[in-house]
């Protein structure tokens, strides 16, 4: 099994968060980091475990780095039953009326296509003075403890 | 809440009010927090409206009159989504965190140049104009891949424009602002001729990159060309300063800040929060908004006080003290703006204060006041214009 850290950004600051999570990720299996928008959606293999760090943009959209991955997906419908994939969401609750929105499509799209979810969804809010990269560290061991338990 | 008061709580043009506008905005935000001023516009002080305003998406900045600095329409600043989301896509991957890394490298080289003549010439600086601009306007030229030149040029233009962008103002400013931005965009096309002559890596090429492919049309280019020469050194500029000087007269900040890296975050967040270097963002209504009991109009011009907030005793109680140990877990300041036109070059700021904060703390132990300290404050910008000091250990 690869753990397949992918990330969806705009400004960077999911693509800084998935290398610092493929650090902690290290310790317990082989690690690849990828951009969204460099993933062939037809790729993801039952396999693997993914990690998806995705941001939101516009009003309430997909990050630029993750829209062809999308598009993509809806376009293709590939199979995704028995794909296991956790995700991890930025974005601003200033923004009421869309936070997170553009993840959280990602991830309706991966379970429409029947993936399964592990875990907590984790969220980093730009809003507050949290440190995204200490928050999303915390969350994926929270994920590689569920992951063992499975 | 009363709206029209005889006495104008924010009297914008007051001497005395530029020189400390803090107690006018403690008493208006009691008096009236959501205050109509004698100027027409609206203005508002208090954070929960502040915040809540800055991502409130039906309001404009697209068609708010920018007069004579209308080309800024063509940048980020000046535009609305969706065109607002092209415009500043264009920008973003060169201000990421990652990106900001290369960033930061030249901005260390920038000022270790800077503090080796200052060294040799004894120690004793102007802030301004031998740190902060020099390292601020040569790493953004760096950025932006265009030679460093029309130094003075550059600071004299976004100086004219910053003084015309305040809420009321005069003849000769807004003439100075039509000057500036004449200035600019001769300099920008200027810049764009070299830049198609011999291509250099930076975002000027990636712009026009984005103009052959018929992403961005010309005046794009130009517009936000001149949006990151201005805003590449001026809030940067004065954070740098206004740290600089809190350094002189407390001692025992720079300490903090040498011997203590993880309160450094806290000591420069404080920085900008008490005296915050843009004062105020300005939108417009397009329908009617209802804010408290006030119901706002279609099409009124909103001055969103950014600095009245950070200074709301409600989010941080004793709001004029500097205290890098404040809990911030209520709220965060909002000296960077929000939502949608919220500081794109944010990381970029804060690591080009930390290469300065920490290479003058941990090489020379501080600073020292050398001098009297010039101001030259507006109603729109926290300004200090000269401020001689020392290195501490020469
Ligand atoms: C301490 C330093 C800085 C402060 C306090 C600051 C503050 C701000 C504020 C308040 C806004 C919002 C304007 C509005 O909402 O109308 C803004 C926007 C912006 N800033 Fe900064 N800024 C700083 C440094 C920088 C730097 C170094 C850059 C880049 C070189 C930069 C690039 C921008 C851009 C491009 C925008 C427009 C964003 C948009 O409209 O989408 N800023 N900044
Ligand atoms: C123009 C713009 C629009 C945004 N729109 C939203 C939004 O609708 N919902 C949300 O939750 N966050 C929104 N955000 C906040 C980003 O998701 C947040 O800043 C995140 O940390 C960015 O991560 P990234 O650098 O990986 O793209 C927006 C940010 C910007 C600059």
């Amino acid at each position: 099994m690869t753990i397949r850290v992918l990330y969806g950004t705009e400004s960077g600051n999911s693509e800084m968060i998935a290398e610092d999570v493929a650090i902690v990720l290290e310790q317990h299996g082989t690690v690849a980091v990828a951009d969204l928008q460099d993933t062939d959606p037809g790729s993801l293999s039952p396999a693997d475990l993914y990690i998806i760090i995705c941001s939101t943009y516009g009003e309430g959209e997909l990050p630029a780095s993750a829209q062809p991955f999308v598009d993509r997906l809806v376009e293709l419908r590939p199979q995704l039953d028995g794909v296991h994939y956790a995700i991890f969401g930025l974005g601003d609750s200033g923004y009421a009326d869309s936070y997170s929105k553009g993840s959280e499509y990602l991830a309706a799209r991966l379970d429409s296509l029947g993936a399964v979810r592990v875990g907590e969804y984790g969220r980093h809010d730009a809003a507050g003075f949290d440190d995204a990269s200490e928050i999303a560290t915390e969350w994926v061991r929270g994920i590689i403890t569920v992951r063992a338990a499975a | 809440m009363t709206i029209e008061t005889p006495v104008d709580l924010i009297p914008f043009d007051d001497p005395a009010f530029r020189a400390d506008p803090y107690p006018f905005y403690a008493e208006a935000r009691i008096q009236a927090p959501v205050y109509r001023s004698p100027l027409g516009v609206w203005v508002f002080t208090r954070y929960a409206e502040v915040s809540k305003l800055l991502y409130d998406r039906s309001l404009t900045v697209e068609q708010i009159e920018f007069g004579p600095a209308s080309p800024l329409h063509d940048s980020a600043l000046g535009a609305d989504a969706p065109r607002h989301t092209a415009l500043r896509r264009a920008l973003n991957k060169w201000f990421t965190p990652k990106a900001v890394q290369v960033w930061r490298e030249h901005a260390q080289r920038h000022l270790d140049d800077a503090l080796t003549g200052i060294v040799e010439r004894g120690g004793e600086f102007d802030a301004v104009m031998d740190i902060a601009y020099p390292v601020t306007f040569l790493t953004v030229c760096d950025l932006m891949g265009v030679p460093p030149l029309e130094a003075i040029g550059v600071r004299q233009a976004t100086y004219d424009l910053g003084a015309g962008l305040g809420t009321n103002p005069s003849d000769d400013e807004v003439a100075g602002v039509a000057d500036a931005m004449h200035w600019f965009s001769r300099h920008a096309e200027h810049l764009i001729d070299l830049n198609l002559a011999a291509s250099r890596d930076g975002l000027l090429s990636s712009l026009l990159e984005m103009e052959r492919l018929g992403d961005l049309t010309r005046d794009e280019v130009v517009g936000t060309l001149t949006l990151i020469f201005a805003v590449g050194h001026l809030d940067i500029g004065y954070l740098i300063v206004h740290g600089l000087h809190i350094f002189a007269e407390h001692p025992d900040v720079a300490a903090a800040y040498r011997d203590d890296a993880a309160l450094r975050p806290a000591i420069v967040e404080e920085v900008l929060r008490v005296d915050t270097p843009e004062q105020f963002v300005t939108r417009m209504t397009t329908t009617p908004i209802t804010i408290g009991e006030v119901e706002i109009p279609a099409g009124e011009i909103l001055t969103i006080l950014i600095s009245a907030a950070n200074k709301d005793p409600e989010v941080f109680p004793n709001p004029d003290l500097f205290d890098y140990r404040r809990d911030n877990s209520k709220a965060k300041h909002l000296a960077f703006g929000g939502g949608l036109h919220g500081c794109a070059g944010q990381v970029l700021a804060r690591a080009e204060a930390e290469v300065v904060f920490r290479t003058i703390t941990e090489r020379f132990g501080g600073v020292r006041p050398a001098g009297p300290v010039v101001y030259g404050h507006t109603d729109f910008i926290r300004s200090i214009t000269h401020l001689p000091l020392t290195l501490s250990s020469i």
